[in-house]
């Protein structure tokens, strides 16, 4: 096989346009996000048509910018990808389709990724020799998935949440206390003042035997609570709030992670997703696991947020199992591992 | 000079080739939904059918609106970067200009009046015009989105046959006929204007150096997101 496979890869999910160039799958010769987070902050949340009409102007400057950072002609590339779900379809459908396109006017193999799955290589990324088997927690906005890993390329679901993922249920919270979004950091910050334990509350379903999550309950009793204050017309101490509910998280997590590393017998545990951006759940489970020894690790705070390198790895991996795509392939907003 | 034309405006999904003003090929056929499916194989079997590859190809055209903002994406995205990777130049038309220029070969001395339906008894319209002994098309009024009783007050004042067709002639066809506008014909059901079309109207502006730039081949939207308008009724009352 070819050596120095250089890899172009597009992602377009959801409101970050990003492109980057791999080589090998793990060495990132360049990783452009564009990110419209400013556009989206005032509307509370992330407006699916204005994410397509930012993704169509910054597109191919991204692209660009990614080549120039490189050091490359689009010539040069071996082989393009881009995401093709899960996300909003009408942002997937701007990079998928831009990334098929080249690949048709270049007559180069299109490798079709899922999103999912980025989030999860990003590790291999940050840290390149982490012994396998691993257990693989991840979670963002849209997903929250507890995962076994044989090998790189191999994987097995073991549980996954029933409702919201838990990034969801952050965002949920801080926008129903009016603090704007995306509500990871900014519940982090507030939780920072606050203390963990001012009120109690649920962690749903710790008490049942499987890895699955639950994250409607809670954010409901979150609401209900501050909802109940309102109408009594009491003070809401925010930061207790946002500490609380972070640390109902945090141990819902925590706590269906360390069970699967033990019961798998597993060498490390990865952490991927926004949510792995979140500091002080790192340290409660970096905590937890080394009480059984076994190392925690998590992509760099760059590889936390979505990026087009970590897709540009996933698709190398892919590159070598000869798993191209053919040009009819689609967005698939509600993709799965 | 071969130019590719492609239209994912509507659900039908239009890709033409043309040499020059000369008819290679089109593929025209209704798709619905599955413009991000079908646009690139279509695309790849003119070509092969036409015994062409993509480095081959000259220029691109391709509508920008108004139409189905997935479906002009579509087509947008992918000419983008069909300009990107063959180093050619683009040029992105009005949907509307694409489908006047479609019928003008047919209507010397008339005002062409294409509609798209908007729903709610509105049409995306524009004029334009095809003077006497002229091939030319002349645009008179640019493009934008009304209902359909303000479009027929607006019509009344052109005296030369007015050619009223598209979308939002079929669906609003008895509004337009009880109008009873005078020197008119309606057109019912011009539904595929042709992806040779598309290309040729492509030549007549590349051939001029017209090239789109990147930032441009981008949807027209004639309306702001739905998110903006909310926001700018909670927060920008009053100015
Ligand atoms: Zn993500």
């Amino acid at each position: 096989m070819k050596d120095n496979i250089k890899i172009l890869a597009i992602e377009t999910s959801c409101d970050e346009t990003a492109a980057a160039v791999s080589k090998n799958g793990l060495n990132i010769l360049a990783n452009v996000v564009s990110s419209q987070v400013d556009w989206h902050r005032k509307y509370g949340g992330v407006v699916p048509e204005i994410a397509s009409r930012k993704h169509m102007e910054f597109i191919n400057p991204v692209v660009e910018e990614a080549l120039k950072e490189a050091g490359l002609q689009l010539k040069e590339i071996d082989a393009i990808a881009a995401t093709y779900g899960p996300g909003l379809v009408g942002s997937l459908l701007v990079g998928l389709t831009y990334a098929k396109s080249l690949s048709l006017a270049l007559n180069k193999p299109f490798i079709g990724v899922n999103h999912i799955a980025g989030h999860i290589y990003a590790n291999f990324i940050s840290k390149q020799d982490i012994e396998t088997p691993v257990v693989c927690l991840t979670v963002s906005g849209g997903h929250t998935d507890l995962l076994y890993f044989k090998e790189y390329g191999e994987y097995e679901i073991l549980g996954r949440t029933k409702d919201d993922a838990a990034g969801e249920a952050f965002d949920k919270i801080a926008r129903y206390l009016g603090l704007g979004y995306p509500g990871g950091p900014i519940i982090e910050e507030k939780a920072k003042n606050g203390k963990e334990d001012a009120i109690d509350f649920p962690r749903p379903f710790l008490d049942k035997p499987n890895y699955d999550f639950s994250f409607s309950g809670l954010k409901t009793a979150v609401i209900n609570y501050i909802h109940n204050k309102k109408q009594k017309g009491e003070k809401l101490n925010i930061n207790n709030i946002a500490a609380s509910f972070q640390k109902a998280v945090i141990d819902i997590l925590t706590i269906k992670t360390t069970k699967a590393a033990l019961n798998k017998g597993v060498n490390s545990v990865i952490l991927s997703g926004g949510v792995a951006a979140n500091n002080r759940f790192k340290e409660v489970l970096e905590e937890k696991l080394s009480e059984h020894d076994i190392p925690l690790y998590y992509p760099d705070h760059e590889l936390c947020t979505d990026n087009a390198a970590m897709i540009s790895t996933v698709a190398y991996y892919q590159y070598k199992k000869n798993d191209f795509a053919e040009l009819d392939i689609n967005a698939d907003p509600n993709l799965k591992l | 000079m071969i130019i590719l034309g492609i239209d994912t405006s509507s659900d039908i999904c239009s890709v033409g080739l043309s040499e020059g003003k000369d008819f290679l090929g089109e593929i025209n056929i209704k798709l619905r939904r599955r413009h991000s499916e079908r646009l690139l194989p279509i695309i790849k079997n003119l070509l092969s059918e036409t015994g062409l590859g993509m480095q081959d190809i000259d220029g691109v055209a391709v509508t920008d609106g108004p139409g189905s903002f997935t479906g002009l994406r579509i087509g947008l995205s992918t000419v983008q970067a069909f300009k990107k990777a063959l180093e050619i130049p683009a040029y992105s038309v009005s949907t509307l200009e694409y489908m006047a220029y479609s019928i003008a070969q047919y209507y010397e001395n008339s005002i062409l009046i294409p509609t798209i339906d908007a729903r709610n008894k509105r049409v995306y319209t524009a004029v334009f015009e095809r003077e006497k002994g002229s091939d030319e098309l002349k645009r008179i009024e640019k493009d934008k989105a009304v209902e359909v009783k303000k479009l027929v007050n607006n019509i009344e004042k052109y005296h030369k046959r007015k050619i009223i067709f598209g979308s939002g002639t079929d669906q609003y066809f008895k509004i337009l006929k009880e109008a009873e506008l005078d020197n008119t014909k309606l057109i019912y059901k011009t539904r595929n204007f042709g992806g040779y079309n598309l290309a040729t109207l492509g030549y007549k502006y590349i051939k001029q150096g017209k090239n789109t730039d990147y930032k441009n081949l981008t949807p027209t939207y004639l309306k702001k997101p739905q998110a903006r308008i909310n926001w700018e009724k909670k927060y920008l009352q009053g100015g």
